[in-house]
């Protein structure tokens, strides 16, 4: 029994460690071979588990040897487009200009009826009001309406838009984060004179937002409101 | 770059695993058939006393060995080269020619099948 817990113990660590190498990324936007790759760690990661007369080296080598080739084919199709290109695959123009490309759909075995669900996936329910339809290698459906049913930015009422600054948590449940503090471009000082012109103790704070223009909103804990 | 290097180190990491695992089976499963060969001939030779000395130290050897084998090689076929190799002292008590001769083959068999296994082969 305890050499089961040590075992999976030691493999979930592996796989971790494994998918924090290779990346993060949610499957829906993985490429094919990061895919497979997937698939196949939780497969070998099951079997030591399952069956206890294998060795657990075997399971981590083999997860070992997944992550490297996975590596090694994401640096080479990174260096090498043809590799990139056989290994992914292309994106395919499957509506263009407003028509759609039958021969394409029949090359990716799509069907109408995925044409639409994917186009509604995307909020556009009239074929007629897209431009280009692009199938990206990961399945997704890109679309590019036509000008005038593209929707309005805010470029196209005025030609002086102000910059955004992204806000971003400097104190978190009381306590400052630095790294964020630093991208903000202020210093716990500033922010500590922010809290005391409104009162208020850094510890109360549960999260405290602030962006490049110095626009801040504070969110005080539930026990000190 | 990070993952470059993580790369690199998995796979130095996986060559010493190998190197290991190969040097670690090649090193017991020699040992044990030295041993099992050694008891074979000093049982036909009729030096009865001398061959259980050797299958009992065989079997403390191999207990020992068993150990560190676990980590590269499957249990259940070290588990049974073990309950063959308890086997082994046993008949050589006995005196039971058949079974002894029979053992030490399976044995042997038993050990070029693990060789077998940590070898490259498709």
């Amino acid at each position: 029994m305890i050499s089961t817990i040590f075992r999976t113990a030691v493999i979930y660590v592996c796989v971790i460690l494994a998918i924090r190498i290779m990346g993060k990324r949610q499957i829906s936007d993985m490429q094919p071979s990061e895919l497979v790759i997937t698939i196949l760690i939780s497969e070998i990661a099951a079997i030591p588990l399952q069956d206890a007369s294998t060795p657990l080296l075997n399971g981590i080598l083999a997860i070992f040897i997944l992550v490297i080739c996975e590596i090694v084919l994401s640096v080479l199709s990174l260096k090498i487009p043809k590799v990139r290109q056989a290994v992914s695959g292309n994106a395919i123009i499957i509506i263009k200009n407003g028509t759609i490309d039958q021969k394409a759909m029949k090359k990716v075995r799509m069907t109408v009826t995925e044409l639409m669900e994917l186009m509604r996936s995307k909020d556009v329910f009239d074929i007629s009001q897209i431009d280009f339809a692009i199938l990206e290698v990961n399945g997704e459906l890109n679309i590019m309406l036509k000008n005038e049913y593209a929707p309005a930015v805010k470029r196209d009422i005025s030609d002086k838009v102000a910059s955004s600054s992204l806000p971003l948590a400097v104190i978190c449940d009381g306590k400052p984060m630095q790294s964020a503090i630093d991208t903000v471009g202020t210093t716990q000082d500033k922010i500590l004179s922010v809290l005391n012109s409104k009162n208020i103790k850094p510890s109360d704070v549960f999260l405290m937002t602030l962006d490049s223009q110095g626009n801040n909103n504070v969110i005080l804990k539930d026990n000190t409101k | 770059m990070k993952r470059l290097i993580a790369a690199g180190i998995l796979i130095v990491l996986s060559i010493f695993i190998c190197i290991t695992a190969k040097n670690k089976v090649d090193d017991k499963t020699e040992k044990l058939i030295n041993s099992v060969n050694n008891c074979r001939v000093q049982y036909n030779q009729m030096k009865y006393e001398q061959s259980l000395l050797t299958a009992i130290n065989l079997e403390k050897e191999w207990v020992k060995s068993e150990k560190s084998l676990y980590f590269f090689v499957d249990r259940d076929l070290l588990q049974s080269i073990g309950e063959e190799v308890s086997l082994l002292k046993i008949y050589v008590k006995e005196r039971s020619d058949e079974d002894f001769l029979s053992t030490s083959e399976r044995i042997t068999i038993a050990v070029k099948h693990l060789i077998e296994d940590e070898s490259f082969s498709f």
